[in-house]
């Protein structure tokens, strides 16, 4: 029947969606078509029905009630980290502070005493030209610092001490890798298992 | 306390989920109305609303940590809040046919109406509100949805998990189906 085309206009017009020139067709239509112009009145009724529909307020005391119940299921308190966390976290730091003692330890012995030498090319640190030079001495102080905190504390060969210092940075290394990436990842992980349980 | 007015949805959801529990006071704040009114239209009993509506809230905030920010906050708690009320009635077989909620008479328009244009109008708004109840569910939620809190055909899609031309038809049909109501209504209060 003809009369379909106007339904689906009367539906664009409830959503909002009929032109100018469509609404002037539909006009024209329903002065001709009473059956039209009926179900477009009832239409109309229905639109305004629910333009008077209006949103119900909740009761006063709603929102005071849900939070009650809330706070007594307390489900996102501030978690204690467990015995196992707190177990690695220490690992982790006697670690940090067990290499920051040989490192600074070592630079310090460095500066007051047999490493004197290895510090005082540093000097010019501060041109930009002497950048890289000053990158490599510092490694090199430092490999020199723990050189001579070992040697302060033993009779190192050469050699050994190299291999102890390369030891000492790799331990270095490790530490940062597992600080910065591995944990903060497995912590995600595990808290992703957490939320999808 | 801090102030979370000026908070995003999402904002105030991460701030719940990292322990502050009173910024959910906020998200309550902003939807308790909606909720109310959109499981009211389901279950059309003020009291039976009300104990629905805070077991929605609590399902929200035991779910909080699975929102996510690609749907809108509003689309999500529609959703669970139309998931729960069709689990409820389902459970309780509690099909109410009759409106009486439309007790509305405490809440007054701006302008003053002559006593008989009020009492049309309010009759047709009690008169919508007993064929909605009227109407199959599947019909239902989206019309409601969509005329009544302003959704669009895309959200709806989303809330009811069914393709965009299926909400479109059935939220058509639904006007038709309140169409014939009405004539029907109409003719046989005029004894035609």
């Amino acid at each position: 029947m003809a009369c379909e085309k106007y339904t689906d206009m009367m539906m664009d017009y409830m959503d909002g969606n009929l032109s100018d020139v469509e609404q002037n067709e539909l006009k024209q239509h329903m002065e001709e078509c009473n059956a039209c112009n009926e179900d477009f009145a009832a239409y109309s009724e229905i639109l305004q029905g629910f333009n008077e529909l209006e949103i119900i307020e909740a009761p006063e005391d709603f929102a005071a009630s849900v939070m009650a119940k809330i706070y007594e299921l307390n489900l996102y308190a501030p978690k204690k980290a467990s015995v196992k966390e707190r177990l690695v976290d220490g690992a982790i730091f006697a670690a940090w502070v067990s290499v920051a003692t040989v490192l600074f330890g070592g630079i310090g012995f460095a500066i007051f005493g047999n490493g004197a030498v290895h510090f005082a090319q540093i000097q010019g640190f501060y041109t930009l030209s002497n950048i890289f030079e000053a990158i490599t001495v510092a490694s090199q102080s430092i490999i020199a610092a723990i050189g001579s905190f070992l040697a302060s504390i033993g009779n190192w060969s050469e050699s050994s001490m190299v291999v102890y210092s390369i030891a000492f940075f790799a331990l270095f290394a490790a530490l940062l890798l597992l600080q910065v990436y591995i944990i903060p990842r497995q912590k995600a992980a595990v808290e992703r298992n957490r939320v999808s349980e | 306390m801090i102030a979370f007015t000026d908070k995003s949805d999402y904002e105030l959801v991460m701030a719940v989920v990292d322990g502050q529990q009173h910024a959910f006071d906020e998200l309550l704040q902003r939807y308790k109305n909606l909720v109310y009114s959109v499981v009211l239209r389901m279950v059309n009993d003020r009291e039976d609303a009300n104990d629905q509506a805070q077991e929605i809230f609590i399902k929200l905030y035991k779910n909080l940590e699975k929102y996510r920010p690609d749907y809108k906050f509003s689309t999500w708690v529609i959703k669970i809040a139309t998931n729960h009320v069709i689990d409820f009635r389902r459970r309780t077989k509690n099909e109410v046919l009759v409106s009486h909620l439309e007790d509305t008479d405490h809440e007054q328009s701006e302008f003053a109406p002559s006593p008989e244009e009020a009492y049309i109008a309010k009759e047709q708004t009690r008169q919508l509100a007993e064929m909605l109840q009227e109407l199959p569910e599947m019909y239902r939620i989206p019309i409601v949805l969509y005329h009544q809190q302003g959704l669009s055909y895309q959200e709806i899609s989303e809330i009811v998990n069914e393709p965009m031309s299926k909400v479109k038809n059935r939220i058509f049909r639904a006007r038709k189906l309140l169409k014939e109501n009405l004539t029907m209504k109409g003719e046989a209060s005029y004894g035609v």
